[in-house]
């Protein structure tokens, strides 16, 4: 009775890539810049100690992305849309500088990760980020960004040097198993701040504007609902090995040898040894340089898309410039502006990445506050309102991380705990 | 010029200048386009006082003043058969029936003329949110100031097409302006919307309207309202439609809804979708149309007019190339549409048949339609099964609209 579906190898091979739904693509974002050095910097300085964070964010990265997803499927609006209608102009119009200026935050991380991944193999900032920078916009505004997102896909291929190498590097498994199943904190106060940058980096705030977007823009239904809940399910899944492999991977090496400090992409590279030898840094280069450019990508675009969304301006890339001129020049600025941060005399590009993370971890409790209100509402969601269990958890997450943030805003006024690393 | 920004929260006093509450929200007469009732906050619940009741209106003076011997009536927030600007329209999204497009409600402005407070404009541009997000926070005549500086786009009350239209005369009106549209517009419109929207919409519009924006509408964004909508509507809404586009569109339902509908369509549409749906998608038997005119060959070249004469208007665009069949429902020719209107009406009419039958069979593969179509410049296909039937007529439009969606 149904039509028969395509044939031919062209037809499959379009059929696998468009398998790979928003979830997917979302969680390869996830794992850029900020992602790849605070899970580098979490391994060499905490070894497998802290591995067990993994675990809780695991559970709600699932639940919150597949809020989103079911949001965006039974609403068929954006989180930016629904914060709108339902809290007025006032309330979105501060979350969206809020996420602006996190993003911008997480944008120039991106940067500074393209920026030291080249410098590893010698290129200078100021021809690495302004071409970068020019290549993105120019993608976004003259391109045809989907094709790009394929090829970007296909380079995260590159993340499963991560595990290789762990694997290569022969872990300390007793250690690590028991890091991944007995939560302990570190003593020292900057832990506080890698564990809400390990959360921040992991369930990012603009992750969720853009998962419930794309989720949005895909005309998903309730039908097949199920097909996107596994595959929010899955890239979260993907995202969180990778990110277990890369702690793996640094604590069997770095850490191992004695190197608790990243101060640079070469040095963050020595992870990868195991795999590359030599070549290690060769192929951290590249992938970091993937990873950035992609993030890079859909971060303003993300961003641009969400305000504007927000405060009900024309957005998005299949409207012309003069259509849509606030979302292009916001995009513009974005770019511009995180691009810019990096090339400032002087800056540490470390220090930029991690700490964009913790603004993450500082603005996911708020954005996690509306969801949780959003999606108990009736009105909205029908019968797809979340049921107890969701609500516990959802609830559960917002307020450690509430209070996780609180805890760093304390510590980083006494004199001795500056959110170093 | 007042602002509903400027009134909401300005505190309201009785005759005796003692206060019963604040400004919550403004109900409309949508009919006339103007106040009605003002609803109050005050302790102990939402309260209502007629529009008759004010006596003083003014955001200078930040006050209202009532008149005397008005008693604020107890009100529910939730009353769903009015119109209420800050619950129905603020932040909301409305459709531009002028502009064609859907956009965002930051402000309304309202102007009052003589007894009435009338609406003027929806404001969805940067001098409506500036008020929006200042008021209460500098004082009114700088906010005034400043966001008369700014750009100002307004959307005049009777252009605006309300999306979530509560009560049946709302309904009427959205009814109205939206079958004035292009369905081209209709259906960007509908991709537009959020779920609930797009179903209040298509509810809205009658079905042969509702059928022609969908079938201009992504087949994905079709697929999502179909499913959306009660099986019953569904059906009378494909009923409108072509055949073979009710058939891309059921297609892509989940397989247990797809029989749902077709169980409540009529016998004879639901038939004729069957049929098409056992065809691939990318072959002529999934692109053709079953609904078209076919001429005998055995008629003259009058009696074929007369009788196109008399042919149902639906069929009007698939009428440039006309099909002959004989007897026995075999194709036997085409004959130009042209050819017959300059023909004399004696002859018969298969002496001005295109010299060379060109038909595909209904498994022929979409490309290989596609090159017949480019190579022949044809304008329409014939389409028969192994037997030589004449099963369906595939136009140059469903090729391009294929060729078009099918990136």
């Amino acid at each position: 009775m149904l039509r028969r579906p395509l044939q031919g190898l062209g037809a499959r091979l379009a059929l696998w890539i468009a398998v790979l739904g928003p979830g997917m693509v979302t969680s390869n974002v996830d794992n850029d810049a900020g992602g790849i050095y605070t899970y580098s910097v979490c391994g060499a300085r905490y070894g497998y100690r802290l591995l067990w964070i993994l675990l809780p964010v695991t559970v709600a990265l699932v639940v919150v992305q597949e809020m989103c997803a079911r949001m965006g499927t039974v609403t068929g609006k954006g989180l930016a849309d629904l914060i709108r209608e339902e809290f007025g102009l006032r309330v979105t119009f501060l979350l969206m500088m809020l996420l602006l200026l996190t993003n911008l935050g997480n944008a120039a991380a991106d940067f500074a990760g393209l920026a030291s991944a080249l410098e590893v193999l010698g290129l200078t900032r100021w021809v690495s980020v302004p071409l970068g920078a020019i290549a993105i916009w120019w993608l976004i505004v003259f391109g045809t960004y989907r094709s790009a997102e394929r090829i970007f896909l296909i380079a995260c291929l590159v993340y499963f040097a991560y595990p290789i190498s762990a694997l290569l590097a022969k872990p300390d498994w007793t250690a690590a198993v028991a890091g991944t199943i007995t939560p302990s904190l570190p003593v020292d106060l900057s832990g506080f701040a890698m564990v809400v940058g390990i959360v921040g980096t992991t369930i990012a705030p603009w992750m969720q504007f853009y998962l419930q977007s794309s989720v949005v823009e895909t005309e998903a239904r309730i039908s097949d609902y199920r097909r996107v809940r596994l595959d929010v399910v899955l890239g979260s899944l993907v995202a969180v090995v990778v990110a277990f492999f890369i702690v793996v991977a640094c604590a069997a090496t770095l850490h191992k040898s004695g190197v608790t400090q990243i101060l640079s992409g070469a040095d963050a590279a020595m992870a990868l040894a195991p795999l590359a030898g030599a070549a290690a840094k060769y192929l951290f280069a590249f992938g970091l340089a993937v990873a950035s450019l992609f993030a890079a990508c859909i971060l303003p675009l993300s961003t641009a898309y969400s305000v504007c969304e927000g405060l009900g301006l024309e957005a998005g890339v299949n409207r012309r410039f003069k259509e849509a001129p606030e979302f292009y020049w916001l995009y513009t600025g974005i770019i511009v502006i995180s691009a810019g941060m990096i090339l400032m005399p002087g800056v540490p590009l470390l220090k930029i990445i991690l700490t964009s993370q913790i603004l993450n971890g500082l603005l996911l409790p708020v954005v996690l506050v509306f969801m949780a209100l959003l999606i108990r509402r009736r009105e909205l969601m029908g019968e797809y309102v979340n049921g107890p269990v969701y609500d516990v958890v959802t609830w559960g997450t917002t307020l450690i991380l509430v209070g996780l943030a609180l805890a760093m805003v304390v510590t980083s006024f006494l004199p001795e705990a500056s959110v170093g690393f | 010029m007042l602002h509903l920004s400027e009134v909401l929260g300005l505190p309201v006093f009785d005759a005796n200048g003692s206060r019963v509450g604040r400004v919550d929200d403004l109900r409309v007469d949508s009919h006339r386009g103007a106040v009605d009732v003002v609803i109050l906050k005050a302790r102990g619940g939402s309260r209502a006082v007629p529009w008759s009741a004010v006596a003083s209106f003014s955001p200078e003076h930040r006050r209202v003043g009532l008149v005397d011997g008005a008693e604020p009536s107890p009100w529910n927030p939730g009353e769903p058969e009015t119109l209420c600007l800050k619950r129905d329209v603020l932040d909301r999204q409305i459709i531009d029936t002028q502009g064609r497009k859907v956009v965002r409600v930051n402000d309304i402005a309202l102007e009052p003329a003589g007894e009435s407070l009338l609406l003027r404009r929806v404001e969805v541009g940067l001098a409506g949110a500036v008020r929006r997000l200042l008021a209460g926070v500098i004082s009114p005549r700088l906010l005034r100031r400043l966001a008369d500086g700014l750009s100002q786009q307004g959307i005049p009350w009777d252009y605006v097409g309300m999306v979530e239209p509560g009560s049946a005369r709302i309904r009427l009106k959205v009814h109205q302006q939206l079958a004035k549209m292009h369905p081209a517009d209709l259906a960007d419109i509908l991709e537009d919307l959020g779920r609930v929207e797009r179903r209040e919409i298509v509810s809205a519009l009658d079905p042969e309207t509702a059928a022609q924006a969908l079938s201009e509408a992504e087949p994905s964004v079709q697929a999502a309202v179909v499913e959306g909508m009660h099986v019953d509507r569904a059906a009378d809404l494909l009923e409108e439609m072509p055949p073979d586009e009710a058939a891309d569109i059921l297609g892509d339902l989940p397989e247990e809804r797809l029989h749902a509908v077709l169980e409540a369509m009529e016998d004879e549409e639901a038939d004729d979708v069957r049929e098409l749906l056992a065809f691939r998608e990318d072959s002529a038997g999934g692109l053709m149309t079953t609904d078209f005119f076919r001429g005998r060959a055995s008629w003259t070249v009058g009696e074929t007019l007369a009788t196109l004469q008399k042919v149902d208007e639906d069929l009007i665009p698939e009428l440039d190339e006309i099909p002959l069949v004989d007897d026995d429902g075999k194709l036997f020719g085409i004959v130009p549409l042209v050819r017959l209107v300059r023909a004399p009406g004696g002859r018969p009419v298969t002496e001005f048949m295109r010299r060379e039958v060109r038909a595909v069979t209904t498994s022929t593969p979409f490309k290989e339609v596609v090159e017949r179509f480019e190579k022949y410049h044809l304008r329409a296909l014939a389409v028969v099964d192994e037997f030589g039937d004449l099963k369906g007529m595939i136009n140059i439009e469903d090729v391009l609209s294929r060729l078009v969606k099918g990136d």
